[in-house]
């Protein structure tokens, strides 16, 4: 007893972990700072705004029907989502009801692009916790939603669907063949994924518990999507303010809400699986169920003065546009709220405290897509300070440009 | 005279052995080949078709690799421990070749009955698991020496690994050991074999491998670092753990370790439970009992027979192996050390208890000695 | 519920059965490319072309530009034809869309890896 009686706690040193700007769990670079003591979790910093692309300022310069292109281009996975609720929102603003058939055909392709973002997820999620099989074998059947929706589109990933005023595309009765016979497998499959690949014990293992995202706290941080959806938190712009063919949705009563109690990664995960299913029934009724008529309506470019705010379930959360027309035929003002935004404040909730191989699976659990994020941060690059830039000051330096430009 | 031209034939031999066949070279080439199986293997359970291009179907694919990481540049981190680190690379590889040295592949000793590895001598079952914890520790230096903090929690999650899994990999080997009595592992395999005019065992005894050889397949798992056990190079959560500093040279001879630990991983399971480079024997024919064995012994057609049953067995022990890492997801470091406690390591004491138990109880009872 | 080694059965049917990646670069088997894929940008019917320069207007990424007809080109009524710079078209079909004669087509040609900017300036 040469120094005292008292117990010694060895706490392990805190090792900071960078995890990205580049890192092989971010598809995207983003940069989380992870404090770790062994390989538990005690802080967790979101750091993000490498991606910045300025695209709502790009779209002031252009027309409508040149900024749809544009914003099918905020993300490449939620393509038709940005594309569509931008259509959406125009329409709005212009006051023009489009053709029955084009909504069936829009919602169409929304509910095609949520099966294959739901299974691109499912198979990043089996990557994530090594399982590689499985992950090969979700992107295998992913192939087969993509195939339709270049049968339906011509392009796998910028569909380039909408237009103002209706869809670009129709549907025929060779083509509603083909959509009905790759739907049909695409169910047996991901039934297969809901009965047997999430059940394999080493996944599980990985997602049961892991993330723990309460409802209260769901609700509170304002999660959206598959992710509150998770928590138990019933929140899917399909069903609480459904538009275009989802009102039709709604209304046939066939179809709920997807619900899970568990509050996990795994709720997460299964939230996910049967909402794929819910979506290929979904397609199915809406191919039975397509009325004849007309895909598109002629509006005019220039659009009166209007503010439109559209809503739309895009396959991570609710989507919001914001539109302000100014009777030209160019927005003059756009603003974008992907749904990742509004769920990264969840994420770095459940980071917290838990082991930092779960850091992966559980940043992907969100389903994050940095690049429909990033906002304009300034980082020194000295101290690493983070530096906001509140409207004022960002009003009169986009002023100075505006001066500076004429 | 007489003397001196034996001894040098002998000694050109044995470094044609050592060197050639079935030492360096040879392990070299399994081990090319070896990736090659799994990877293909790996794809074809995944329903894809696995590397293609280079030679047939992709032979030479790993080949190829290892020529490509030859060729580029090679990086040593400002912040790390240069030497030692340099140092790593050279001391797995050499390790894994000397592991590989212990394996009776072919007879090497004509002098004693049965097959003897180039290294052969009483007790070597001991050295053979000693330098094999050894590769494990060379990993956890190479992750302390990049001084990466993605290096560090990868060496000490195989840290963790070693202390959960080394100790059922030992007591899996014990069993054979008990039943034959010996800690030599030519010994051990011709006992088990019953071939060479080594006197045999009951065949009861056989049942009692099961298990081990079990839970042998596991533990091999974890210390080859494969899925389900690969938390140390994670390459989603920690980027490749300890590999991640090193490039170019360094993770070329880094990558044939690992595939040299392959085959010897496979090898020390053919030997230990599956009856080595045994196969033609077992059948209950006379022209394979009577005289078989010592014509295989001394002619070039044994090395080349014993060479491919070697290489057969092997490679349904890598099959197997494939499609555990195949089968499964990363299991968590926290994970793993449960299973590894809860059910790994008891179930090796138990299995060692009922060895013991039968070996010295039931047998007698029944009559089989 | 969760136990260990599910999908055992799946993997071994899918070891015997029919591989799902396809050798691409080096046949294009199994690629199955569907009817109307919007591909690489064409300026089909030049005759039918008056050079209205509408296709220009519409193009959301500038790719398509207004030259004046070389002489070995169709001369329209304007003398203005388009070309496209194709490292900067999108591939959204509105050009074709907006043609009021149908000049324009993206064909099924989707191999379009260029060595440089001039390649890539289809006429």
């Amino acid at each position: 007893m040469t120094e005292s009686d008292e117990p010694r706690i060895v706490i392990p040193p805190r090792v900071t972990i960078p995890i990205g700007p580049q890192h092989p769990a971010l598809k995207e670079p983003g940069m989380f700072k992870l404090t770790v003591e062994g390989e538990r979790i005690i802080d967790a910093e979101v750091n993000i705004g490498y991606n910045h692309r300025s695209i709502e300022k790009i779209a002031e310069g252009r027309t409508f029907l040149q900024v749809l292109y544009l914003a099918e281009r905020i993300c490449g996975i939620c393509s038709a989502t940005h594309n569509g609720t931008l259509a959406q929102a125009v329409e709005a603003a212009a006051e023009v009801e489009i053709p029955e058939r084009a909504k069936f055909i829009r919602t169409l392709t929304w509910e095609l692009e949520r099966i294959h973002s739901h299974i691109l997820w499912l198979g990043v999620a089996f990557h994530e916790v090594g399982f590689d099989t499985a992950f090969m074998y979700s992107w295998r059947d992913r192939e087969v939603v993509m195939d339709l929706l270049e049968t339906l589109s011509g392009n796998r990933v910028n569909y380039a669907m909408n237009t103002i005023g209706g869809v670009r595309r129709d549907v025929t009765d060779s083509l509603k063949e083909t959509l009905l016979k790759g739907l049909d497998k695409l169910e047996e499959r991901m039934k297969y994924y809901r009965d047997v690949a999430i059940y394999e014990k080493t996944f599980w293992n990985r997602v049961d518990g892991v993330g723990v995202l309460p409802n209260k706290i769901a609700k509170s941080h304002g999660a959206v999507g598959p992710t509150g959806r998770g928590s138990n938190v019933p929140t899917d712009v399909r069903f609480n303010d459904p538009t275009q063919a989802y009102v039709h949705l709604r209304d046939s009563g066939e179809f709920e809400m997807v619900l899970s109690d568990r509050e996990d990664v795994a709720g997460r995960a299964i939230v996910r699986v049967v909402e794929t299913i819910e979506a290929v029934r979904m397609c199915r009724w809406l191919l039975h169920n397509l009325p004849d008529g007309p895909i598109r309506e002629r509006v005019r470019p220039r659009i009166q003065p209007n503010e439109v705010l559209a809503r739309y379930e895009a396959p991570r959360g609710e989507v919001i546009h914001y539109l302000v027309t100014n009777g030209s035929d160019k927005p003059e003002r756009w603003k974008v709220r992907a749904p990742t935004h509004a769920n990264w404040v969840s994420m770095a909730y459940t980071l917290r405290g838990g082991y930092l191989a779960d850091a992966p699976i559980i940043l992907a659990a969100i389903d994050p897509c940095f690049s429909c994020t990033d906002r304009v941060v300034l980082v020194d690059a000295e101290d690493e300070t983070i530096q906001l830039k509140p409207l004022d000051v960002l009003r009169a330096e986009s002023n100075k440009w505006y001066e500076s430009r004429t | 005279m007489q003397g001196i031209l034996d001894g040098i034939v002998h000694i050109l031999i044995q470094s044609f052995g050592i060197l050639v066949f079935p030492g360096i070279f040879f392990i070299s080439f399994l081990a090319l080949l070896w990736e090659w199986i799994d990877r293909k293997f790996y794809a074809r359970l995944q329903n894809r078709m696995g590397p293609m291009h280079t030679g047939w179907h992709g032979i030479l694919q790993p080949l190829m690799d290892f020529l490509k990481l030859l060729g580029k540049e090679d990086l040593t981190p400002e912040k790390a421990d240069k030497r030692s680190f340099a140092a790593v690379p050279f001391v797995m590889l050499s390790l894994s070749i000397i592991l590989t040295m212990f394996l009776p592949i072919v007879d090497m000793n004509p002098l004693v009955p049965g097959i003897q590895g180039i290294l052969s001598f009483e007790g070597d079952v001991i050295i053979v698991l000693f330098i094999s914890t050894l590769m494990a520790i060379t990993i956890v230096l190479a992750g302390y020496f990049s001084s990466n903090p993605f290096g560090q929690t990868g060496a000490a999650r195989t840290g963790m690994l070693l202390i959960s899994f080394e100790i059922p990999l030992i007591i899996s080997m014990i069993t054979p050991a008990m039943l034959t009595g010996s800690l030599r592992v030519s010994t051990i395999m011709n006992r088990l074999a019953g071939q060479a005019g080594i006197a045999s065992l009951p065949l009861a005894y056989l049942w009692l491998l099961i298990l081990p050889f079990i839970i042998f397949i596991v533990a091999i798992q974890a210390e080859l670092e494969r899925i389900p056990f690969d938390v140390s190079h994670a390459e989603t959560e920690i980027v490749h753990g300890w590999q991640v500093e090193y490039s170019g040279k360094k993770l070329a001879m880094i990558h044939l370790a690992e595939d040299i630990m392959l085959v010897y991983a496979a090898g020390l399971a053919v030997t230990m439970f599956l009856g080595g480079p045994y196969l033609l024997e077992f059948i209950p024919l006379e022209v394979f009992s009577v005289g078989f064995a010592s014509l295989m012994a001394t002619t070039w057609v044994g090395w080349i027979y014993y060479a491919l049953v070697f290489i057969l067995k092997s490679v349904i022990v890598v099959l197997i192996l494939s499609n555990m890492r195949t089968l499964f997801a990363r299991w968590r470091i926290d994970q793993i050390v449960r299973a590894g406690w809860k059910f790994i390591v008891p179930l090796a004491l138990v299995n060692l208890m009922v060895v013991q138990f039968a070996l010295v109880y039931i047998f007698p009872l029944l009559g089989v000695v | 519920m969760p136990r260990l080694g599910k999908m055992e059965r799946e993997l071994l049917k899918s070891a015997s059965g029919k591989q799902a990646t396809v050798l691409y670069p080096f046949t294009k088997d199994g690629l199955n490319i569907p009817e109307g894929l919007r591909g690489r940008w064409v300026y089909k019917h030049p005759d039918a072309c008056t050079g209205c320069k509408i296709c220009e207007k519409v193009c959301p990424s500038e790719a398509i530009e207004m030259i004046e007809c070389r002489a070995e080109d169709v001369q329209t009524k304007t003398g203005y034809r388009p070309v496209c710079h194709f490292d900067r078209c999108l591939l959204c079909g509105q050009c074709v869309e907006s043609c009021p004669r149908n000049v324009l087509e993206l064909s099924e040609t989707f191999e379009m890896a260029y060595l440089s900017r001039e390649d890539m300036i289809i006429y």
